[in-house]
């Protein structure tokens, strides 16, 4: 059975997978290397890799393209100046490293742009042509899909729904514009702005972060004719139905036109271990351009 | 088949473009050549049929003309104001209450017997600046229009964008100032309701051609908003503005929509993105029209 390698690099967690082509996974295990960046993360993914590919092997299953979902920082979407284009540099280098050592073809994407393929394939979003979809963590992230295909745009990074402005002259944005969503309903957003920690938030922060959501996601119904918002995340995951519940009203509020009137925002559905089919996800669609 | 589709000449467009006002008809060559034009001015008034045999008068002149030449069309290219339905089967532009979901694309193929393909006006406008206009050679950028009205185009990876009901690109319902004023669409704040002719009339009570520097650097800035959060989203390195209200302002204009994209674009390693007028001028919804066909005859049968 072909099979995807899957590789989730989130912060100090690596997580490595083999996912088939109808998004089942057969195989994973995640480690956390303790503090050690670039060689003992490399030495350990590499050793993580290994299990993988020989228990996949050893159940039949044929390795026939790797996909990588990039999270952590706010490097490789390319909103902080320096860190970006450095950070873009070692997931080349990242990317050319694993191609040797797998020895089949590597794709590697954000994992916003991977959350976005996810849901469209086994997720809230599956069998949907135009919809956009946003993680909600430490940053926003997210990817669009319009006709059919994810939008990669001049420099990949296309899907950036958490530097559109949902509030003019708002906090400053890691950016450096202010008001971006980002900047308005990240973790960091909403403990610095409510002087309180995530997990004890009142009903108005909840429900304001709610209505910032949706004035983003109308934003992008509106613009890019998209019927369908899908939201998943520590922070749509905390505040849960309060959320999508502030987040449809602002939408219903600001979607009025003939083709955008009843846009929803959902939540995010693709099963555990959802970064993994995320990353399966990237590599499919990797090989599916190249032509394979 | 055409005697010049066998002589492996290729054919012309029939390009056409659906005002709020007026309907145009031209005959457009493989490269971009209006080989001629023809208008006819519109009655909002008028019922659905009067508004068809309106626009049919006007392009049996251009079919007179052409086969008078020697020349055919092989397609329809439609630039239509919204909104519609995919490749506009249905359109109801707002000016023309006779047409509510009118079957634009049926009835004109069965009146000329060629295939019919259609967008948006503005995403004609975008399609027509990317093949010959201040966008040629850009395969991520947006068109809009500020005019009486404000609406946009979008191109990513070199696609022009439809979206789930052939929408995409409506810019000017984009909220540049959250709670603002009311729009016609019942939202507030949207980018038309701030920064269109409309708006501006109704909020100094004088044309826009008499705008005070103020309300010029305002409309700039909003427009600047509104295209900044665009180009962050998908990643655009380009937006082309067209239209009477951003064309008349100019270079202020353009200056303080700049000014709004700097501060808010900081995709590291990206190009800085560009805020510039449209190349077109008055020609640009019929080569748009004219590119709307093309796009759709190289899509849909990309062996020949």
């Amino acid at each position: 059975m072909e099979t995807a390698l899957a590789i989730e690099l989130e912060g100090a967690r690596i997580a490595v997978g083999a996912v088939d082509r109808a998004g089942h996974v057969h195989e994973s295990e995640a480690v956390e290397p303790n503090g050690e960046r670039t060689g003992g993360t490399y030495e350990l993914l590499a050793e993580c890799i290994e299990r993988v590919r020989s228990r996949t092997a050893r159940h039949g299953g044929q390795i026939v393209v790797c996909g990588i979902s990039i999270g952590g920082g706010d490097d490789l979407d390319g909103t902080t100046a320096d860190g970006g284009v450095a950070d873009s540099r070692a997931a080349d280098r990242l990317r050319g490293r694993l191609s040797t050592l797998v020895g089949v073809p590597v794709y590697a994407d954000t994992e916003g742009r991977g959350f976005a393929l996810g849901e469209g394939w086994v997720g809230a979003a599956k069998g949907c042509n135009n919809f956009v979809a946003m993680l909600v963590g430490h940053t926003v992230r997210g990817g669009a899909v319009v006709d059919g295909r994810l939008l990669d745009g001049s420099l990949g990074a296309a899907g950036r729904i958490g530097h559109v402005m949902v509030e003019p002259d708002g906090r400053r944005c890691a950016c450096g514009a202010r008001g971006c969503l980002q900047s308005e309903v990240s973790i960091d957003a909403i403990e610095s702005a409510s002087g309180r920690p995530l997990t004890e938030p009142t009903y108005d922060v909840m429900r304001r972060v709610g209505q910032l959501i949706g004035r983003a996601g109308a934003a992008a119904a509106t613009l890019l004719d998209v019927g369908l918002i899908v939201c998943g995340g520590r922070v749509a995951r905390e505040y849960a139905s309060t959320l999508f519940l502030a987040a449809q009203e602002e939408i219903d509020q600001l979607c009025r036109l003939p083709f955008d009137k009843g846009a929803r925002i959902v939540s995010a559905r693709t099963p555990s271990p959802s970064g993994l089919i995320s990353a399966a996800a990237i590599g499919w669609r990797g090989l599916a351009m190249a032509g394979g | 088949m055409t005697d010049a589709d066998a002589a492996g000449v290729p054919g012309c467009v029939l390009a056409i473009d659906i005002g709020g006002s007026k309907f145009a008809a031209a005959l457009v060559s493989p490269d971009g050549e209006l080989v001629t034009v023809h208008k006819s001015s519109v009655d909002a008034g008028d019922d659905a049929e009067t508004l068809f045999a309106t626009l049919v008068a006007v392009i049996d002149r251009v079919l007179a003309y052409a086969s008078r030449v020697g020349l055919s069309a092989e397609i329809v290219g439609v630039g239509t104001a919204g909104p519609l339905t995919p490749n506009a089967a249905l359109v109801s532009p707002l000016n023309l209450p006779g047409w509510r979901d009118f079957p634009l694309r049926d009835r004109l193929g069965e009146r000329l017997g060629l295939p019919v393909a259609g967008a948006l006006d503005t995403q004609a406008l975008a399609l027509g600046e990317g093949w010959l206009g201040a966008a040629a050679g850009v395969k991520n950028f947006m068109a809009m229009v500020v005019s009486t009205g404000v609406g946009g185009g979008f191109v990513v990876d070199g696609e022009l964008l439809h979206g789930a009901s052939g929408n995409a690109g409506h810019i000017g319902h984009f909220v540049v100032v959250p709670g603002g004023r009311s729009c016609a669409c019942g939202s507030r704040g949207c980018l038309e309701a701030e920064a269109s002719g409309t708006a501006i009339a109704a909020m100094t009570g004088r044309s826009a051609a008499q705008a005070a520097p103020s309300m010029v650097e305002r409309t700039g800035r909003l427009v600047g908003r509104a295209v900044a959060s665009a180009v962050n989203l998908l990643d655009l390195e380009l937006a082309v503005v067209a239209g009477s209200v951003a064309l008349g302002f100019g270079e202020p204009f353009f200056a303080a929509a700049q000014a709004e994209l700097d501060a808010h674009c900081h995709l590291a390693g990206a190009v800085r993105p560009v805020i510039r007028p449209a190349g077109l001028g008055a020609s640009a919804p019929l080569i748009g029209a004219a590119a709307v066909g093309w796009q759709a005859l190289s899509s849909e049968s990309p062996d020949t």
